[in-house]
């Protein structure tokens, strides 16, 4: 069953770029990936379904209901955490807290004072006082409360320092188990990497692509690195390597064919030093789209 | 309702603030009370005002030169001053509310939460009103505590709180409208640091236009554009309320609430 539905979604800002024709749909229990660089139109839709700003034209869907009309109850069930937390500055953590909850019925104490636990939010101190990375815990603490069904993140690791990190991605995890659907907005690919079940890849307004991770995972490229006295480029190019460069002894290449072609060539020949790694998913997710894109 | 204190709790600072201001205004000014009330000083007050063009005595709304012995003609004339910080204070507290959460990024928090676009206007519009009448609250207590302190032993306690309560209502009905229309510029303007000139100078430019329609005949229609002039203290106390600028407060109000709901409904949140 689809949780979050998006049709040829299109929102125009005037001068500036927002997003076109962007369709895509979230399947419960799942995390979906929405990665693309800086202005690509992420946060864009995120506000259109979050009723923050309306669609020029398209379709967004939530549980079934409508992201402007039904945004209401819709909200009943959605927990979010934003890029950048701009809270009441002259409150406490606490009473912001105790806020949060004030909308929400099914919230309740332990739960919540165990998230704050286990996140390291300080309830006495004032909104003001708090670092970037303080703030996004209490985001995160405050978009869980309720236990929504749907958890919509904004780049939610962006100023959590690596302890926070992994207790985040546990935390994730965990609700993921509990049958939470989790929509994930990054330009962090290997965050990305790490949860998702599937990625929409948003350049420039338009979604390029939709995949699951492990379809990114079969087209996965081994970054080879050999040294030898000969000159092998010929004979490796034949092969269908590419990235191919030359220094002095040493040959470096990225090869996603047979693996079997490549060591049947390297056999015939004398090598001194070999090195194959895998190269990360993010990294072809870059490449991705860096060409697609253009 | 939790909006609803949310909102009252975050404006009782600047509500302690502008009650300070003013209750010092009016002791400042009920403490030259007693030397007014000096005949010598009378004869001297009406000899400058004698010598004042007519135009001017009507822009200061002095035209019919009051008796400035009597404490509720003396009050009724300094508390236009009063009045006029009342109403700066009844716009700004329109003209921040709404797009305060937007300049500040807080609505981002506010708005996804369960709650609708017009639940959210009604409290913040609620908590507004609620504010403004705790306002006149207390400076209404306090101009009478101080009045009954400077009160000369012939004036009628039942008369000096009908004449307050009389101006105080003008106060009420005139700032909801100054407050209204502060809305709706929240509503409309893209910035917080928009709010603060534009509700001061559209008080100031409706407050001019009144003082024309005083001054020159021609203008005289240019009253209905000035809200302040739709109670002027020292009016209100001789004649009473002209269910005209009732009337027209009323629709005012409306007006502006209905198209603020409206904007409101439909916006972009600037975040």
């Amino acid at each position: 069953m689809s949780i979050l539905e998006i049709k040829n979604l299109t929102k125009n800002y005037g001068k500036n770029r927002g997003i076109e024709n962007v369709s895509l749909s979230v399947n419960e229990g799942e995390i979906f990936g929405f990665i693309g660089p800086n202005g690509a139109g992420k946060s864009t839709t995120i506000k259109v379904l979050l009723n923050l700003i309306f669609q020029t034209s398209g379709e967004a869907k939530i549980f079934d209901l409508d992201c402007s009309k039904d945004t209401v109850r819709i909200k009943e069930s959605v927990g979010y955490v934003p890029s950048e937390v701009r809270y009441y500055d002259n409150m406490k953590v606490k009473e912001l807290i105790a806020y949060a909850k004030s909308f929400h019925q099914n919230a309740d104490h332990t739960y919540v004072q165990e998230l704050c636990n286990t996140f390291g939010v300080e309830l006495e101190k004032n909104i003001s006082e708090l670092s970037l990375g303080n703030k996004k815990k209490v985001a995160i603490v405050q978009a869980l409360l309720h236990k929504p069904k749907l958890l919509i993140l904004d780049e939610p690791t962006n100023g959590l320092d690596p302890l926070i990190q992994q207790k985040l991605a546990d935390t994730l995890m965990d609700l993921k188990a509990k049958g939470t659907t989790i929509f994930l907005s990054s330009h962090n690919l290997t965050e990305v990497e790490t949860f998702c079940d599937r990625v929409a890849i948003i350049k420039e307004g338009k979604i390029i692509a939709i995949k699951s991770i492990s379809e990114f995972a079969n087209k996965k490229t081994k970054q080879v690195t050999l040294k030898l006295a000969h000159d092998i480029s010929a004979n490796l190019l034949d092969l269908g390597v590419h990235n191919l460069k030359v220094d002095k002894d040493t040959i470096s290449f990225n090869y996603s064919g047979n693996i079997n072609s490549l060591i049947a060539l390297l056999s015939t020949y004398e090598i001194n030093d070999l090195t194959i790694e895998e190269k990360r998913l993010s990294e072809t997710f870059m490449s991705y789209y860096e060409t697609e894109g253009k | 309702m939790n909006v609803f204190k949310m909102e009252f709790k975050k404006g009782l600072k600047p509500l302690v603030i502008w009650s300070i201001i003013c209750i010092l205004l009016m002791i400042l000014f009920l403490s030259m009370f007693p030397s007014m009330k000096d005949s010598g000083m009378q004869e001297l007050v009406n000899t400058k005002m004698g010598a004042m063009p007519p135009a001017l005595l009507e822009a200061f709304n002095l035209k019919d030169v009051p008796d400035f012995s009597q404490l509720n003609q003396y009050f009724s004339y300094v508390f236009q001053y009063i009045v006029i910080s009342g109403y700066i204070y009844a716009s700004l507290l329109g003209a921040k509310t709404l797009i305060k959460e937007e300049s500040e990024g807080t609505i981002e928090f506010l708005y996804a939460q369960p709650i609708s676009r017009t639940k959210l206007l009604t409290m913040k519009y609620l908590a507004a009103f609620a504010l403004f009448y705790v306002f006149i609250l207390i400076i209404g207590c306090a101009s009478i505590l101080m009045a009954l302190v400077v009160k000369p032993e012939d004036l009628e306690v039942f008369q000096l709180f009908m004449d307050f309560k009389l101006m105080f209502s003008g106060l009420f009905l005139v700032g909801i409208v100054f407050m209204s229309v502060g809305f709706l510029l929240s509503a409309l303007i893209p910035h917080l640091r928009l709010a603060m000139p534009l509700s001061i100078g559209l008080f100031f430019i409706s407050y001019i236009l009144g003082i024309f329609a005083g001054m020159i005949e021609k203008f005289k229609f240019f009253r209905y554009f000035s809200p302040f002039h739709y109670a002027v203290p020292s009016e209100l106390i001789k004649d009473g309320f002209d269910p005209i600028y009732i009337v027209l407060a009323l629709i005012i109000t409306a007006v502006s609430c209905v198209i603020s709901y409206t904007l409101y409904r439909k916006k972009d949140f600037r975040i």
